[in-house]
C-alpha cells in the first residue's frame, strides 16, 4: 500500500474530520451540545446539559408497547484528571441506544466544555459496534464507566 | 450480542497504574463467582503495580533504581521482567529499551500489558475464556470471545480525549485474522514521553504523533508500538520488512506523523471493519 492509497483510504475514514462511524457531526451541532443520528429509526437525539439538571427523559407520550423507550441513569463518576464529575442517562429502544443525556458534568479548571465530546465519542462507539478503543485515555475510560453504569441497569 | 446461549455478559473496570483496565466478555458462571474471579485478576494487576511502580518510593523497583538493592535481592518476578525487557530489546533491534536516559531500569513500557496478560491468563485458565481486556488503551481479545463487537476495535484519533476533535479514526475487525491485540503509542495525552534509544542522549522521539500496532500478543504489540513510535518515519517500512522475514510473527500498523501523513503496513487495509 503506497502513501497515496493510504491517503485515499484515510480520506474516506475522515481522520481529523467529523465523520465517525457513518455519523456526521457538524460544528453547529457540537456547539449546541447536540448530536443527531442521521439514519436509524427512530431518530435518536443526544442532548448534553452541563447545568446539572437531568434532561432527555423519555417522552411523556411514550406508550406501554414493546417499542417504548427506556431511560436509566448511571452512577456519578469522578473524573480524576480534571476533578470533574460525570453522570449519564441512556435511553434505549429495542436494545439500541437512542439517546444519551449528560446529566451532571462539572470540572474544576475550565474543562467542562470537554464533556459533550465524551458523549459524542460514546455515540460514535455505540454506532460503530465496538467493544474497545485502542489509544483511549483515562478520561475516556472514566466516561465509559459512566456509560456502562447506565447500560448495566437495563 | 451473538453470545453463546446461557452465557451472561459481564464487564468490570479497575483503576490501576494510573489508568483504567476494562475486563469484558461473557461468563458461564453466576455473578458471585464471576466477580470473585475478576477480583483475583485485578489483584494480579495491583501486585504488579506495587512491585514495579516508580511512583511508589518504597516499591522494589524504586529501591533498585536508587541503587539500594541488587536485582537478585528482589522477588524473582523482577528478574523475569528484566529478562523480558532484554528479549524485547533484541527482537526490536534495540528500538525498545527499558533503560532510561539516566541509565536506570524502567520497564513501564512493558509492565502494564505484561500484568494484563497475566490477569488474562488467570481468567482463561479459570474458565472465563470469553474475554476482552483493555489495558489503558491496549486491547486484547481471547480466542473464545463470542460477541461480534468484541472483535471490533476502534483506533482513537491522535488527539486528547479532551480535545474538540476527540473520536474514533478507524475501526478494525480482527475476527478470522491471526491478530488478537491492538496497542497504541502516541503523544496526544502525555507529550513526547517515549525516548529514542538510538538518538544522542536518548532524546524524545517526535516524528510521529501516534502509531497503532495490531499483533498476536498483547505484550509484543505494546512493545512494538513503543519501538515503532521511537523509529518514527521508518517504522512502517521496518515492520513491512520484519513481516517478510518473520511471517509467523507478522503485525500490522497505522502511523500518523506530526505532519498529518498517514502510512500503513501492507496488510492493514484488510483489517478495516466493514
Amino acid at each position: 500500500m503506497n502513501r497515496d492509497q493510504v491517503q485515499a483510504l484515510m480520506t474516506v475514514l475522515a481522520v481529523g474530520g467529523s465523520l465517525v462511524g457513518g455519523y456526521v457531526i457538524t460544528q453547529d451541532q457540537v456547539a449546541a451540545h447536540t448530536v443527531s443520528f442521521p439514519t436509524t429509526t427512530p431518530t435518536p437525539t443526544v442532548t448534553a446539559s452541563a447545568s446539572g439538571t437531568p434532561s432527555a427523559s423519555p417522552s411523556a407520550s411514550a406508550s406501554q408497547t414493546a417499542a417504548s423507550p427506556v431511560t436509566k441513569q448511571g452512577a456519578v463518576f469522578t473524573e480524576r484528571r480534571y476533578g470533574g464529575r460525570v453522570q449519564l442517562s441512556v435511553t434505549k429502544l429495542n436494545g439500541a441506544i437512542t439517546a444519551i443525556a449528560l446529566d451532571t458534568a462539572t470540572a474544576t479548571d475550565g474543562r467542562q466544555g470537554a464533556f459533550p465530546y465524551l458523549v459524542q465519542e460514546a455515540i460514535a462507539a455505540n454506532g460503530s459496534n465496538i467493544a474497545n478503543v485502542s489509544g483511549a485515555t483515562y478520561s475516556a475510560d472514566v466516561f465509559k464507566q459512566a456509560l456502562d453504569s447506565a447500560l448495566s441497569k437495563f | 450480542m451473538n453470545a453463546k446461549i446461557g452465557m451472561r455478559e459481564f464487564f468490570h473496570h479497575e483503576s490501576c497504574m494510573g489508568t483504567v483496565f476494562r475486563f469484558g466478555g461473557h461468563t458461564p458462571f453466576d455473578p458471585a463467582k464471576t466477580e470473585s474471579l475478576v477480583m483475583q485478576a485485578c489483584a494480579i494487576l495491583h501486585e504488579a503495580d506495587r512491585t514495579f511502580s516508580l511512583y511508589k518510593p518504597e516499591s522494589p523497583l524504586s529501591r533498585l533504581a536508587r541503587g539500594e538493592v541488587a536485582i537478585d535481592d528482589l522477588v524473582p518476578v523482577v528478574t523475569d521482567v528484566w529478562n523480558a525487557c532484554a528479549m524485547c530489546e533484541k527482537i526490536t533491534s534495540g528500538w525498545f529499551s527499558a533503560f532510561t536516559p539516566e541509565k536506570t531500569f524502567d520497564p513501564s513500557g512493558l509492565v502494564k500489558t505484561w500484568a494484563a496478560k497475566a490477569a488474562a491468563d488467570f481468567l482463561v485458565d479459570a474458565g472465563l475464556s470469553d474475554l476482552t481486556i483493555n489495558a489503558g488503551g491496549d486491547v486484547w481479545i481471547s480466542g473464545d470471545a463470542s460477541g461480534e463487537n468484541d472483535w471490533r476495535v476502534g483506533l482513537h484519533k491522535p488527539v486528547s480525549i479532551a480535545d474538540a476533535e476527540a473520536g474514533i479514526a478507524a475501526r478494525v475487525n480482527l475476527r478470522g485474522t491471526p491478530y488478537r491485540a491492538v496497542a497504541t503509542s502516541g503523544s496526544a495525552e502525555r507529550g513526547n514521553h517515549i525516548w529514542n534509544p538510538k538518538a544522542p542522549d536518548r532524546a524524545p522521539a517526535d516524528e510521529l504523533v501516534q502509531i497503532s500496532v495490531i499483533g498476536r500478543d498483547l505484550v509484543m504489540a505494546d512493545v512494538w508500538a513503543t519501538a515503532a513510535f521511537a523509529m518514527g518515519h521508518s517504522a512502517i517500512e521496518f515492520i513491512n520488512k520484519f513481516n517478510l522475514d518473520n511471517p509467523g510473527q507478522s503485525m500490522q500498523a497505522l502511523a500518523i506523523s506530526k505532519d498529518g501523513e498517514l502510512t500503513a503496513t501492507e496488510g492493514f487495509a484488510r483489517l478495516l471493519a466493514k
